[in-house]
């Protein structure tokens, strides 16, 4: 499938923390001819290939941030804490499905500027003060949404100029992407190692999926892919890498140094665009839970630069989802001395 | 559902930027005879059965909130300033239109804000909307300063008999002058549809200035506050109470004894109402009521959540109450 549309296919199917099932099944029917196909007890999905020599394994995160329903008002109107790293400051006014017995529509509750008081606009709202809007009394509500059920931002894929795309969920439908075009290109390329490809739950709700998923696999080497800060105004150059810069591979304490290298040579080799991303610290990705996980596993991390990081209006451009897949794949290439 | 509401909020045509509204309105206007003024408001003279005793004037707002492009910066991202008045918590993350090119309003990473940041939202002249530009030059190839821009929105129904679109305001009072133009209305009218309401009140002073009527109807939508945790007199008006007749706004101390004409008409015709509960907001009666000799003015409006953002929320059951009534008022005040 080509790039953009897998993209927007994965994009168009909510998987909100907790609730991947959905994305789950969609997926299985992509990633089905590259290997054996399975889901664990958490619903992480797998796909193996056996092979000779070295073992692999690649992740990207499935989940995405959205809100989950506290409470139902007597006037029919909703109650949310968030999942994941929501940024109260884009709530106000935002389009919104709730999962309950059947997708409805919403809108995040806001003041019309004829009654808002004088300095009431510059403070973000606040998280008591939230409520979803979805046209139905309480009795109505009460009917079709139950506590516990999950809100997505509507989802509203678009193409901007210079084949960057944006919608909810780029984090990390992107990496998602570029683990299944690394598969396309390692079978492309007969590659005979053994591959394990993890799509995993709940990182963004702190990574319960991918220590377990990882500790299954066993691999020699692991390679991690999510997204990363692109360059936009307000952010400074050493945090970020420009749109359309390539891949961005990764320096920190706990991943291991010389796969780190080998991905920059290859990169380097094979004409593949990249960055450098330095982490003092941990990476805030799935590489901190797989690294140390079960008996501990050499670990990578090689992210996609999108702006407007956990805001209805993720950005990407398509040819970083591209050269994150090439850096993934060429490495495994390299390590199998095909290249 | 009036049948012009969903084609007219999909429209584009922010204050002094009409053009595509008024075309489809000049296409359905059938044979009845029209004017457009120096500014671009349309004056159309619809005729009815009979000579009312008074002028009667009607009048909806074609224009809609909006933005302009103020700048391009080197990096090809476009600064942009409000047309009419728009709170700057419902812009952050929204998707936008421009020369139907997609772009997003921009806003740096949670994840590398400090608390303060996180906390406040930024001022309308820091924000920027991306279109996917390289730089100002591929920028300046799809956009130019004083191009307007639009909120990117879809028209939704939704949950019991609610809608979800932009422009409703002032579209839905352009929809049902459109439905009285192409019935049969009892008495002489003239119907204004006019422009730049929401940068002053612009269009409808030089359009009741030319029509001179005795009393006018302005349609239109209204704040209704009715959301989470909002009681009593906050509340403003609500959602499925009918129609809204106003006795004072933030601009017009409305005819005493046309109000009550009004609310008498809705009664005796068993049509719901409500009046707002809080002094809040204006309207064209603002300006209709003082242009050239003046005249007796009545507002009647739809009850709208989120006014001024990327959708406006109403139901359907308030606009057949404004339908019904208008039509009512207008034999009411024909010989007031």
């Amino acid at each position: 499938m080509e790039l953009k549309q897998l993209l927007k296919k994965l994009c168009e199917t909510s998987a909100v923390s907790g609730t991947e099932c959905e994305l789950t099944s969609t997926l299985s029917d992509i990633v089905g001819e590259y290997g054996t196909v399975t889901t664990d007890a958490l619903g992480n999905l797998t796909v193996h290939k056996s092979g000779e020599g070295m073992h692999f394994l690649l992740d990207a995160h499935m989940d995405q941030i959205g809100l989950i329903v506290t409470g139902i008002g007597k006037d029919g109107f909703l109650s949310v804490d968030k999942v994941g790293g929501v940024d109260l400051r884009t709530l106000c006014g935002a389009e919104v499905t709730v999962w309950g017995s059947e997708p409805l529509y919403g809108v995040i509750c806001s003041k019309p500027p004829h009654l808002i008081e004088s300095g009431e606009s510059d403070k973000a709202v606040k998280l008591k003060d939230i409520a979803v809007d979805i046209g139905m009394s309480y009795d109505e509500a009460v009917e079709k949404v139950s506590l516990g059920d999950r809100i997505s931002f509507k989802n509203s894929f678009g193409e901007l100029l210079n084949g960057e795309v944006t919608s909810v969920s780029v984090d990390n439908r992107a990496g998602m992407c570029a683990v299944i075009r690394a598969l396309e290109i390692l079978n492309e390329q007969n590659s005979d190692s053994e591959i394990t490809a993890n799509f995993t739950v709940q990182e963004e709700t702190g990574g319960a999926g991918a220590g377990p998923a990882s500790f299954m696999s066993g691999a020699d080497y692991a390679l991690v892919t999510d997204v990363s800060f692109a360059k936009a105004p307000g952010i400074a150059d050493t945090e970020c890498s420009p749109m359309g810069s390539g891949a961005m591979i990764c320096y920190a304490p706990g991943l291991d140094t010389q796969m780190s290298r080998e991905l920059e040579e290859t990169a380097k080799e094979k004409g593949i665009p990249h960055t450098l991303e330095i982490c003092s610290g941990s990476t805030g990705t799935n590489a901190d839970k797989i690294l140390s996980a079960g008996k501990g596993t050499k670990t990578a991390l090689v992210s996609i630069p999108i702006k407007n990081m956990h805001t209805p209006v993720e950005t990407v451009k398509l040819s970083d989802i591209e050269a994150t897949a090439q850096v993934m794949a060429n490495f495994i290439l390299k390590k199998e001395g095909k290249i | 559902m009036n049948r012009y509401v969903k084609p007219l909020c999909e429209l584009n045509g922010t204050s002094g930027d009409e053009n595509s509204v008024r075309e489809y309105i000049i296409g359905n206007l059938g044979d009845n005879p029209y004017t457009v003024d120096a500014l671009g408001n349309i004056i159309v003279e619809k005729k009815g059965k009979k000579v009312p005793h008074k002028k009667i004037l009607v009048s909806a707002h074609m224009d809609e909130v909006g933005f302009i492009v103020t700048h391009i910066t080197d990096d090809g991202y476009i600064k942009f300033a409000c047309v009419g008045g728009i709170d700057k918590k419902v812009v952050i993350s929204k998707r936008v239109l421009v020369n139907g090119k997609t772009g997003v309003v921009g806003l740096k990473p949670i994840h590398l804000t400090d608390s303060d940041e996180r906390r406040n939202i930024p001022e309308i002249k820091d924000m920027y909307i991306d279109i996917g530009a390289r730089d100002k030059a591929e920028a300046e190839q799809y956009v130019h300063q004083g191009d307007c821009i639009y909120f990117d929105s879809e028209f939704v129904k939704f949950g019991d008999g609610f809608v979800r679109a932009k422009a409703l305001d002032d579209r839905f009072g352009c929809a049902v002058m459109l439905n009285l133009i192409n019935s049969d209305i009892e008495y002489d009218t003239t119907f204004t549809f006019v422009v730049q309401e929401e940068v002053g009140l612009v269009g409808s002073k030089t359009a009741s200035f030319a029509v001179q009527p005795d009393v006018a109807i302005i349609l239109e939508t209204t704040t209704a506050n009715d959301i989470a945790g909002i009681t009593g007199a906050d509340r403003v008006c609500a959602l499925g109470s009918g129609a809204v007749i106003s006795f004072m706004d933030g601009r017009t101390v409305y005819d005493r004894e046309l109000y009550k004409l009004a609310v008498k008409t809705a009664e005796d015709n068993s049509i719901p109402w409500q009046t707002k509960t809080r002094i809040a907001g204006g309207n064209d009666a603002g300006s209709v009521q003082v242009s050239g000799k003046g005249c007796k003015v009545c507002a009647v409006s739809l009850a709208s959540r989120y006014l001024h953002s990327a959708g406006c929320v109403v139901k359907e059951e308030d606009m057949d109450s404004i339908e019904r009534l208008i039509p009512k008022l207008i034999c009411a005040f024909a010989d007031f």
